[in-house]
């Protein structure tokens, strides 16, 4: 039974058309989550759209645009289970438009999958999502070099691949010593759940066992419950259901709760888990959950739950540790970008630099500096354009990191030192 | 490069026609006693002067002595400033202010300005008698033009505002009851896609009422309207000709971002900078641009007082961004030693005692002046242009609150 398995949360991501939502697809045909007359059936609608090949992303994206364009617009998730775990997967969207959608899909999970096509190497996105992973406190990576069968099973290419995401992960000081690296086709079905044949000079794990090795989530921290929204349904009989990953602490029916920064509460009436109620859910879990009183319009996506009587914090200002990663010109006071921390996306003006800090040594290079660039890091004050709830990073560090984008991009990553309540 | 000395000399008139404005703005009179005359440049000066000295005749009338007296006063100053002039007002008119203005402490002082050729032509003659100088129909001149409706959208919320002139002005937001990815509760997979499709339909139809709400209303004076979102959906709000038909015609062009909440709107703007090319704005931003790009690799941007200064000096600025909002004096400090230093202070406050950095004795003030006018003066000397940033974009406030509203682009490294 699931519950007796440990749970696991799982990112797909990687740049665009990778084959990010095939391999979903294909990890869930071959595990027997989805049969084999659903995937001749997205074959044919795949074949009418004029998107054959698409019959695997099919199981993730059900949205007719998704469809239409062959392109992962919002995040999905998926579970499936193997020996050791219970899994939710979430693939996410790589177009560079929907990278704010992957934000909050792989803010929730603990470990990803990275999907590089074999034939296209380490693309823009691949380096986004890749810096983005690490900010979000993603703990090890897998990384999938795909359609290994376009490039004809060549060692050489898929050595080639390997060594320019090493150099990414170096960049962004991923440790790379225990990344597991697989040459798949999520298409063709190699290595994925069997190994294949036509990669006989590969001996390590297929991506099934990969899975199945991973280390247990690390245990959260002591904190009370924070459970950010990631979404908002209304469903017929119950009424209105937020649904997120709890971060920190326990949700219990009867729980009297607050949502921040909407500022509205009440007692939680039931919880649902894997599509089974439960009485109680803990850290890691992905729960939908029902509040007396709360209708669709008081809360939204960005929200935290938590205790009552020991409610989010939300910040009129805050300071923050920042690193820029790639900016094409200068940061200074008055800039302002848009934030995303957990699952809350809000425009934030950097209100004054305060210090320019050494990242080699963390020691203070310049006080009140006239601006920063990439390469810098630097304690910054920050003040949200709407409310917004962070956490200090030393009391809840899963509550407390962002990242920052800009023009299109991720520009920079920080974390809160600490909160100036509203 | 012709057409670029025009344009510095435009930006430099403006900036000298705001100024007076500014003080304009300022002054009172104790009583009905400021005279203002908006002239046309097809008004004949004779007729100008016949009006006034009629005017004057009449003031004969006003009871009260003193300000009868100011009023004839201001009229007789006026046809003073019109001897100057031939038959006609120069280009696009002029505008002439005069009379007594309190100046503290119950005293008066008389005061005529004049300005001539404002951007846009003077439309009607005006007399206007009061106890403040009238002064609208310039400040609307002044005005940055351009007004832009802007909308940006996705299944989640969208969002809908103006540009005007350079500043962006969020209105309205709206969010939306479409379903997310995840089918819950039994639903079959052709209901919940129905749904959903109905769900999208209502939504771009409350986007459109409200950006029909907006701009309809100001549909004649619209220079254009972007729509941006992330891919399919600002395709599918336009194809579906849910805007009002007129807007709909106004529809500029559709643009790829990512945010559709208020900071969208920022980003519709700086994606749509191909559509707004002729936009002050757009001018403006690739000055600061340039300017940031500049100090990211490298030496070729200078900014504060000292070093501007010192590049300006020494001919290696190539424009020279000022600020529109800077409103201080430069005081430059003379040491027993013979070291110059300057200092900015704010135009209102009292010039501070200053010590010499390099010796340490105490300078004395050797002048204060307009900041502006200052480098302005320089610039003009070493034939570099000077452009005016204005405060109403980001790029903009952060050159007045992170540069002190000074700052050059070099011609190349100087290492100062
Ligand atoms: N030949 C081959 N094609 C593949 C493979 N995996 C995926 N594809 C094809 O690549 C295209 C994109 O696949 P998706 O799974 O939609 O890619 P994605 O990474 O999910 O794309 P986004 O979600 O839009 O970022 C489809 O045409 C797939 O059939 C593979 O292993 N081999
Ligand atoms: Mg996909």
């Amino acid at each position: 039974m699931s519950e007796d398995k440990p749970h696991q949360n799982l990112a797909i991501i990687g740049h665009v058309d990778h084959g990010k939502s095939t391999l979903v697809g294909r990890l869930l045909y071959e595990t027997g989550s989805v049969p084999e007359h659903v995937i001749e059936q997205h074959k044919e609608e795949a074949e009418e759209k004029g998107k054959g090949g698409f019959e695997f992303a099919y199981v993730m994206d059900n949205l007719a645009e998704e469809r239409e364009r062959g392109v992962t617009i919002d995040i999905a998730h998926q579970e499936f289970d193997t020996d050791e775990y219970y899994f939710t997967i979430v693939d996410c969207p790589g177009h560079r438009d929907f990278v704010k959608n992957m934000i909050t899909g792989a803010s929730q999970a603990d470990n990803a999958v990275l999907v590089v096509a074999a034939d296209d190497g380490v693309a823009p996105q691949t380096r986004e999502h890749v810096f983005l992973a690490r900010t979000l406190g993603i703990n090890e990576l897998i990384i999938g070099v795909n359609k290994m069968d376009l490039v004809d099973y060549s060692e050489d290419s898929y050595k080639e691949v390997i060594g320019e995401v090493e150099d990414l992960l170096n960049q962004v000081q991923f440790a790379t010593d225990d990344t597991t690296f697989i040459p798949i086709s999520a298409f063709e079905g190699d290595n994925v759940s069997e190994a294949s044949e036509n990669t006989g000079w590969y001996d390590g794990p297929t991506l099934l066992e990969a899975l199945n090795d991973l280390p247990e989530p690390e245990p959260p921290t002591d904190a009370p419950l924070r459970l950010p929204i990631q979404d908002v349904y209304t469903i017929s009989g119950i009424g209105t259901v937020p649904v997120g990953r709890i971060e920190t602490g326990t949700l219990n029916t009867g729980d009297n709760v607050s949502f921040q920064p909407s500022d509205v509460g009440g007692e939680v009436k039931t919880i649902e888990m894997h599509h089974e109620e439960v009485p109680s859910a803990a850290p890691g879990d992905n729960v939908g959950f029902n509040v007396r009183g709360i209708g669709k319009d008081d809360i939204r996506r960005g929200d935290v739950c938590g205790p009552a009587d020991d409610p989010p914090s939300v910040a009129e200002t805050f300071q923050a540790q920042v690193v820029v990663m790639q900016h094409p010109s200068v940061i200074t006071a008055g800039y302002t970008p848009v934030f995303h921390a957990h699952t809350a996306q809000v425009a934030c003006t950097i209100e004054s630099i305060d210090q320019k800090i050494d990242p080699s040594t963390g020691e203070v290079a310049e006080e009140d500096p006239d601006f920063i660039k990439s390469g810098d890091a630097a304690v910054v004050t920050v003040r949200p354009q709407k409310p917004l709830s962070i956490e200090p990073s030393s009391e809840i560090p899963e509550l407390g990191s962002f990242a920052i984008r800009d023009m299109g991009q991720t520009i920079a990553a920080g974390k809160v030192l600490s909160v100036d309540e509203r | 490069m012709s057409t670029d000395a025009e344009e510095t000399s435009e930006d430099r008139r403006k900036y000298e026609f705001r100024k007076v404005l500014e003080e304009l703005e300022e002054y009172e009179g104790s009583g009905t006693q400021l005279v203002t005359i908006y002239i046309p440049e097809d008004r004949q000066i004779s007729d100008v002067v016949a009006h006034v000295t009629q005017e004057h005749s009449e003031a004969a009338n006003i009871k009260s002595k003193q300000t009868r007296t100011n009023v004839q006063d201001a009229l007789t100053s006026i046809k003073d400033r019109l001897r100057y002039y031939d038959t006609y007002p120069p280009e696009n008119g002029m505008v002439i202010f005069s009379g007594a203005i309190d100046s503290g402490g119950g005293q008066t002082e008389m005061i005529t300005r004049t300005l001539e050729s404002p951007p846009d032509p003077v439309e009607s003659f005006r007399y206007h008698c009061d106890s403040d100088f009238l002064i609208e129909p310039l400040e609307h001149m002044m005005a940055d033009s351009g007004l832009f409706g802007l909308i940006v959208l996705d299944r989640r919320e969208a969002n809908v505002g103006w540009l005007k002139g350079k500043r962006v002005e969020p209105v309205k937001s709206a969010s939306s009851l479409v379903p997310g990815k995840q089918r819950k509760g039994g639903q079959s997979a052709q209901r919940f896609a129905r749904l959903r499709l109905e769900a999208i339909d209502n939504f771009y139809q409350e986007v459109a009422e409200m950006a029909d709400d907006l701009m309809v209303p100001k549909r004649h004076e619209l220079d254009g309207i972007l729509v941006g979102g992330p891919s399919p959906t600002k395709d599918e709000f336009l194809d579906g000709d849910y805007l009002h038909h007129e807007l709909q015609d106004k529809v500029l062009g559709k643009f790829d971002i990512a945010y559709t909440d208020e900071s969208g709107l920022y980003d519709l703007v700086d994606a749509g900078q191909e559509a707004l090319a002729d936009q002050e704005l757009v001018e403006d931003k690739e000055q600061m641009e340039e300017f940031f790009e500049n100090l990211h690799t490298g030496g070729e941007a200078t900014y504060g007082l000292e070093p501007t200064r010192e590049n300006l000096v020494m001919g290696s600025v190539d424009r020279l961004l000022l600020s529109e909002d800077l409103t201080e004096d430069v005081v430059v400090y003379e040491c027993p030693n013979g070291h110059t230093e300057y200092e900015t202070v704010e135009r209102r406050h009292n010039t501070a005692d200053h010590e010499c950095s390099e010796c340490g004795e105490v300078a004395e003030v050797q002048e204060r002046e307009d900041a502006v006018e200052h480098l302005m003066e320089i610039a003009d000397q070493r034939g570099t242009e000077t452009k005016f940033i204005s405060t109403d974009f980001e790029k903009g406030e952060q050159l007045l609150n992170a540069f002190g509203g000074i700052a050059g682009i070099l011609r190349y490294e100087t290492g100062v």
